[in-house]
């Protein structure tokens, strides 16, 4: 039987920071918390886990991006996503920094799921190609493939002047 | 000048490197490990002889056992049905039919038979026109029949697995199967992902709902990377009542509908008909990565299908051969030979450390292709159809033949238009191994030994 509780214990403090880092909001990372351990209950009885940090790690990594879309097709998206509470211990941060990390929430909210669990893993978690392949079932190529077109959507979204590439 | 890679870079940077406050709360760390140690936990089981034995009267016995079977009648009433047992009915199902409604809500359904998997072939309908989708043996054969132009317009193509990734199918095996190797026609290393985001994903998550007339609807939702699915079925019958695909790339979107399912519908044979009419014209083109059994019948097919769709004529000239193929979407883009060099034709080939089946390695690509290939009017001119879109096809895709063939196979054009092609005329040789072969004008194929003749070797 798994041992659910050392494994909670183990991964929970790193699961919630994922969680935070990704939605910026302290109730999104709660409230995606205890969903995380539940995925991962569920899909544990169809498949063997052979690495649970890195696993747990990736479907909080899912969950908090979801998190994000749903926050996006909410009526209240804009200012959800924009105004993350001032209960968090940001305040010392410089209002470019927040802004940088709204607008970068905003647009990760757009991408489609798999490029924007790709490119987060790969460029906030600095997991390798190799190991989001592994994660997400894909080959290595594929997943520079994702990230290539995360990166020229993001481009697009936080480089205003930006003009895309033929 | 903008340094694009910089502004993504540091935004992920910074959003690393922004304070986190600690956590998981302690109360929420708690209430977490008991939820998942009581999911985790195997179910116990209450028998009835225990559950009578700890009651005590034999009359609030016999009640408490009405009691629960009631509620047990109850609850198998009322019993939801899973998306599993939504795919079983399907699959019991020997014809489905259902409309299906693209963009705008208010434009005109196409109402599509579908034969079951076994047989896998659709048929849809628009006005007086009907496409016959064969999908099976994994590739996928549409015949268009226009009869306003008395014109079939044939393509088939077996880019993927068409047979397993039909609307129906996909939802049948509820997995994302894997796409077909598409080797030499994965230039651009997008290939695969542009098919590979048509499929529903997985299951993301189900709830339940009530539709406007009442009915308790299940609602299972699938995702892939641009696409999101939605099916709603009868949460007590397992009927399927809807599908609506949202399909997001960028800033496009779009949504098609899939509704008014029957299953074993009545039908008449000439709604299940494959036949083309005799006095059709009909248009052939195809691509494919099926390996044929060897370089002379993929050539004399190529040669003998493209002929087919232009009066008997084969390719004019070399110079409208397309030579590489690329994909934007769903349609295929072609660049003809006259932009690259006989060299480079020949270096198409599948990089033998390229993973995939065997049989797709040591290939090369024979296309046949007209870029002067004039095609009929659209039918959205005609007059009995002035609204609606024709099907899926353009007439703008000129018709092309292309194929794999081994890349030891050495092989030369040697016709040129101009001039029909008679049993005098050699329109290509080639070299398998040591025998070098004709192919003349009627299709015939001579061996020859003593080489070829001096005034095509060039």
């Amino acid at each position: 039987l798994t041992d659910w509780e050392a494994i909670i214990r183990a991964n929970g403090p790193t699961v919630w920071r994922t969680l935070f880092r990704v939605t910026g909001s302290r109730a999104d990372a709660d409230d995606c918390f205890q969903e995380v351990f539940m995925e991962a209950l569920r899909l544990s009885r169809r498949r063997k886990i052979d690495h649970w940090p890195a696993w747990l790690h990736r479907l909080a990594v899912c969950r908090a991006i979801d998190q994000l879309r749903r926050r996006r097709r909410s009526p209240l998206s804009d200012e959800l996503l924009g105004d993350i509470p001032s209960r968090e211990p940001d305040a010392a941060q410089s209002a470019q920094a927040k802004d940088s990390a709204r607008q970068l929430r905003a647009a990760l909210a757009a991408l489609p799921p798999r490029q924007a669990q790709a490119i987060t893993l790969h460029l906030l978690s600095d997991w390798s190609y190799e190991q989001i392949a592994a994660e997400l079932q894909t080959s290595v190529s594929n997943v520079g493939v994702l990230i290539h077109r995360a990166k020229a959507q993001l481009r697009e979204r936080l480089e205003p002047h930006h003009e895309p590439t033929a | 000048m903008n340094q694009p890679h910089d502004t993504i870079d540091s935004a992920f940077a910074n959003l690393r490197e922004m304070p986190i406050p600690d956590g998981p709360p302690p109360e929420l760390l708690r209430q977490t490990i008991a939820a998942a140690q009581a999911a985790s936990r195997p179910k116990k089981i209450t028998t009835w002889s225990n559950l009578v034995l700890h009651i005590r009267k034999p009359i609030a016995a016999g009640f408490a056992l009405i009691v629960i079977a009631v509620v047990a009648l109850m609850f198998v009433r009322s019993s939801p049905v899973s998306y599993a047992q939504v795919v079983a009915k399907l699959n019991q199902a020997h014809l489905v039919r259902f409309e299906q409604v693209m963009g705008d809500p208010g434009s005109q359904p196409f109402v599509i038979t579908w034969l079951d998997s076994d047989q896998g072939i659709e048929f849809v309908r628009l006005n007086n026109q009907r496409q016959i989708r064969d999908c099976r043996n994994g590739s996928v054969h549409t015949t268009t029949l226009f009869p306003d132009h008395k014109t079939a317009y044939v393509r088939w193509n077996d880019l993927r697995d068409w047979g397993r990734s039909a609307l129906l199918d996909d939802f049948k095996a509820m997995a994302q199967a894997p796409s077909k190797d598409l080797g030499p026609f994965n230039l651009d290393g997008h290939s695969t992902e542009e098919f590979e985001v048509q499929r529903p994903g997985p299951v993301v998550g189900t709830d339940s709902g009530v539709s406007p007339d009442g009915h308790r609807l299940l609602n299972v939702k699938m995702e892939n990377t641009t696409l999101v699915y939605h099916l709603w079925a009868d949460r007590h019958t397992g009927d399927l009542v809807r599908v609506e695909k949202n399909f997001q790339i960028a800033t496009h979107s779009m949504k098609t509908v899939y509704r008014n399912f029957v299953l074993d519908p009545q039908t008449a044979p000439a709604d299940l008909s494959t036949d083309i009419p005799p006095d059709y014209k009909q248009i052939i083109s195809g691509i494919s990565t099926m390996a044929p059994a060897d370089f002379q019948s993929a050539v004399v097919k190529s040669l003998h299908d493209y002929a087919a769709s232009h009066n008997g004529q084969y390719p004019p000239d070399a110079s409208s051969f397309p030579a590489a193929v690329t994909f934007k979407g769903t349609q295929a883009q072609f660049a003809t030979f006259a932009q690259l060099t006989p060299a480079q034709i020949r270096s198409i080939h599948v990089p033998s450390s390229q993973a995939g089946p065997p049989a797709m390695h040591n290939q090369q690509l024979i296309l046949m292709y007209s870029m002067s290939f004039d095609p009929p009017s659209p039918p959205t001119k005609s007059t009995s159809a002035p609204s609606a879109p024709p099907f899926d096809i353009s007439f703008d895709t000129p018709p092309s033949i292309a194929m794999p063939v081994s890349k030891n196979v050495v092989w030369a054009w040697t016709f040129y238009g101009g001039k029909s092609a008679t049993n005098h005329t050699l329109v290509l040789w080639f070299k398998d191994g040591d025998q070098f072969c004709c192919i003349w004008g009627d299709l015939s194929v001579k061996s020859m030994g003593g080489g070829i003749p001096a005034d095509y070797t060039h």
